[in-house]
């Protein structure tokens, strides 16, 4: 333990040398900017900037990369918050309340608390690496196939506090959404379902893509028809949080840093999956459920604090396995590889120089990152005094551009204008969006886990119960997934048929 | 007037034949630049290598560039097709990872409109062996072991294997064919959550490659119980071969170049040449096998032959998979 301090104190000396600190302020700038920039999240920003790294000194190219990993989601709530489009998929929860705040001229206060809120989760998750990563190396391998299964379950039960005014129209999206996950090759047997001859979605339908049309897209063009003035003259004391945002957003950001830190050592979770949970949380346990979707704080500070934290608890399989846990993760593994260092436990001890100025820097890049949000959020604010006109056709041109650049295919910007215009139908007709892009994540992976669990058992569905893990993930799901019929507080909220009564 | 001009003009344009004439022979042109398409995204094993050999590819013709575009997909469909369909001037060529490349295109549900005549093997460059591995606590040490289990569990032992009709499903059949036996593929889009489940206790064993397995063997948490190459690995000379067991089974992940069929044969020889080179300077062998990968140079005639030879060798273990 002294050791490990005594190393990440000797790291945090050599992350703080001018270079080192200049790769990781480079790495966040750029990073906020992906993050900023519809379409293009931190996967897409890391494999756009990788190529660029071959060649530099190895510590500044992963100091540099893995700071773009973590600044996008800092970023990624700039553009959810302020253009209603969501900057990464990450961050899609977040335009249920951050957007709301915007058109309340709260705009300013929600970027602040999803920084501030950011910055408490991956902080704190980095130190866990630190300090506790050997104690968590069991916790991914406790995750076999029915384990997570039994997670997904939980996840799909938050559907039912998901559901906004009516639960028929949210269901239905949610199938909608599963439907969608189902296009691809079968993962057993590998026959093409629902590809329709076209080989891009050979693959499945790309998530990016099918947000950035549904929610960013189809927002855009509504926006357009029927021009809402959002409150652009804001006064410099209404850009930071009230006491009593600070006071409601504590708790959400303690319990996203814990829910998103959980998720994360769990190889195969998302950061968009830890930050619907998270919402799902908050709006289970506020004494004012009501406020949700209508500009709740608590809806911004839990999500954006649960992606954050997930990022970097993500990390760590990788370095106490060498097991990446997200895509994301992925190609930092391969920034790694290919600089000649094989993630795992062995990279402490064969090469310590490296690996701990990496870890301190990361600590130094989320205060980076604090610094250049908190103070800017009046420069990014002014982003709103730009006439529509002008920033609605360059918004729709960044969202071309991002969802073009993350697999340099032209098909997915056909797929993210396809859902775009759905998407402006399904808002006509008041269908909610989240819930759809809740089962798009975790049906693919659920009908995976599933598979391989069954496999392993050979048909016999007993082993989705085989120990205390499973079974007690699987009663929460239950209980969650049954909450609207017992609790009243969550059936006052939904009540229950709501709107679909009136249809 | 005029017809001075149309004399001028005339020489002009024999000139400029002329010259294109003499320029078709020596590949590549000067200061061209060239466009390889890796069908995978950045930062992925393919594309390191790509890049690898790209500059060195910049180093053997000074002054012409070699761009990678990234067309990651559908496994490696969309990527390929791509390549099938590029500009057959010479100045568009791929990696290509066989055998997936084969295994994509045979089946037939994926409709790849592309096959082995869709392209001009360039040559082999980088090689990945086959491999499986077990968890380090397991009962099981050798090969042979593991198979005499699972002639007494039919079907209980289960495999870790990517996608479904994929190299490593496919050596798994190659097993089972061999040895008479019969285990349980698992599949996992990913052979790092295979990984994960093995380690985790959840499968008995994962097939996979040499370049899949080193870190946790280094890290003492799996054990390899075979290669299935004609020799040992480099990087675990203690494991034996499938073949040394009895099996002459022999698999592997390779990374080479092709250009479309229709380009010039010239080109295939002058990037076969160059790769050669490269393949002997010891800085280029350090760097692949930094990578975890066997440096395994094919030229132009070889690396056609070898890919000819594993059509046949799948093609009877896809008649084995289940429709």
């Amino acid at each position: 333990m002294l050791d490990t301090l005594s190393y990440f104190v000797a790291g945090l000396g050599t992350a703080l040398t001018p270079e080192y600190l200049m790769y990781a302020l480079i790495g966040c700038l750029v990073g906020t900017l992906v993050g900023v920039l519809p379409g293009i999240g931190s996967a897409g920003g890391m494999v756009i900037l990788l190529p660029i790294t071959y060649g530099m000194d190895p510590t500044g190219a992963i100091i540099m990369l893995s700071a773009i990993f973590y600044g996008s989601y800092y970023g990624g709530t700039i553009s959810t918050v302020l253009l209603s489009v969501p900057g990464e998929v990450a961050s899609v929860v977040t335009m249920l309340d951050g957007t709301a705040m915007a058109k309340q001229g709260r705009a300013g206060a929600a970027l602040s608390i999803a920084a501030i809120g950011s910055f408490v989760g991956g902080t704190c998750a980095v130190l866990a690496l630190v300090l506790i990563a050997p104690l968590l190396t069991d916790v991914a391998l406790r995750f076999g196939p029915p384990e997570f299964f039994a997670l997904l379950a939980v996840g799909l039960a938050t559907l039912s506090l998901l559901a906004g005014e009516s639960m028929l129209r949210a269901l239905a999206m949610a199938v909608f959404g599963l439907m969608l996950g189902v296009i691809g090759s079968d993962p057993t047997m590998g026959m093409p379902r629902f590809t329709f001859g076209l080989t891009p979605l050979l693959g499945g339908l790309d998530f990016v893509p099918v947000v950035m049309g549904l929610f960013g897209l189809s927002e855009v063009l509504l926006a357009s028809q029927n021009p809402v003035g959002k409150v652009a003259n804001v006064s410099m004391k209404a850009l930071y949080p009230s006491k009593q945002e600070f006071k409601d957003s504590g708790m959400p950001i303690a319990r996203g840093t814990v829910l998103g830190f959980f998720l994360g050592l769990v190889p195969g979770t998302t950061q968009a999956l830890a930050s619907f949970l998270s919402y799902a949380v908050e709006k289970g346990v506020s004494r004012h459920p009501e406020r949700f979707g209508k500009g709740a704080i608590e809806g911004v500070a839990g999500p954006e604090t649960a992606n954050n934290s997930h990022a970097n608890a993500a990390l760590i399989p990788l370095f106490t396995l060498g097991i990446p846990g997200s895509p994301s993760v992925a190609i930092l593994l391969g920034a790694f590889i290919m600089n000649g260092l094989t993630p795992g436990p062995l990279l402490f001890s064969q090469h310590p120089q490296v690996v701990w100025p990496i870890i301190a820097s990361m600590i130094v890049g989320n205060f980076m990152l604090l610094l250049l949000n908190v103070p800017l959020v009046g420069m990014w604010v002014k982003v709103l005094q730009i006439p529509l006109k002008i920033l609605n056709p360059l918004i729709i041109m960044f969202i071309c551009l991002g969802t073009f650049l993350v697999n340099n295919n032209p098909f997915d910007v056909w797929v993210m204008l396809l859902f775009g215009l759905l998407g402006v139908i399904l808002r006509k007709l008041n269908f909610p969006m989240a819930p759809l892009a809740l089962t798009m994540i975790v049906g693919p992976l659920m009908e995976g886990a599933l598979r391989q669990a069954l496999s392993i058992s050979r048909g016999g569905l007993e082993i989705l119960v085989r120990g205390p893990l499973s079974i007690s993930l699987l009663v929460i799901a239950i209980i969650i997934l049954t909450m609207p019929l017992w609790s009243g507080k969550v059936r006052r909220r939904s009540a229950v048929l709501g709107a679909d009564a009136v249809d | 007037m005029t017809k001075r001009f149309a004399a001028v003009l005339a020489g002009a344009c024999l000139i400029v034949a002329g010259v294109t004439a003499a320029q078709a022979q020596t590949y590549p042109e000067a200061n061209k630049r060239s466009s390889v398409i890796v069908a995978a995204t950045a930062g992925s094993g393919a594309d390191i290598t790509g890049r690898l050999v790209t500059s060195g590819l910049e180093a053997a013709f000074p002054g012409n560039s070699y761009q990678v575009v990234n067309l990651p997909g559908a496994g490696l469909q969309v990527g390929m097709q791509a390549l099938a369909d590029a500009p057959k001037d010479g100045y568009t060529f791929g990696l290509t990872s066989l055998p997936t490349v084969i295994t994509l295109s045979m089946d037939a549900a994926r409709g790849a409109q592309f096959n082995r005549d869709s392209f001009i093997p360039v040559a082999n460059f980088a090689y990945d062996p086959g491999a499986i591995a077990v968890q380090v606590d397991s009962p099981y040490q050798t090969l042979a072991d593991f198979i005499a289990a699972a002639k007494e569990k039919p079907e209980e032992l289960t495999v870790g294997v990517t996608g479904p009709g994929g190299r490593e499903h496919l050596d798994v059949i190659g097993i089972e064919q061999a040895a008479g036996v019969k285990f349980t593929p698992v599949f996992h889009n990913d052979s790092g959550l295979a990984l994960n489940d093995l380690m985790g206790g959840n499968i008995t064993a994962v097939q996979g490659s040499v370049g899949d397995f080193t870190a946790q063997v280094a890290n003492g948490r799996i054990r390899v119980l075979a290669v299935f190459n004609d020799k040992r690995s480099t990087f675990m000379p203690d494991v034996a071969t499938a073949e040394e067991s009895g099996f002459k089974i022999y698999s592997g992940t390779s990374r080479g170049f092709a250009l479309p069929a229709g380009a010039p044969e010239a080109a295939a020889t002058a990037l076969s040449d160059a790769i050669g080179k490269m393949a002997a300077d010891p800085e280029m062998i350090k760097r692949v096998q930094d990578q975890g990968l066997e440096l395994k140079y094919m030229d132009h005639t070889q690396y056609g032959a070898y890919w000819d030879s594993e059509i046949v060798r799948l093609t009877a273990l896809t008649a084995a998979l289940p429709k």
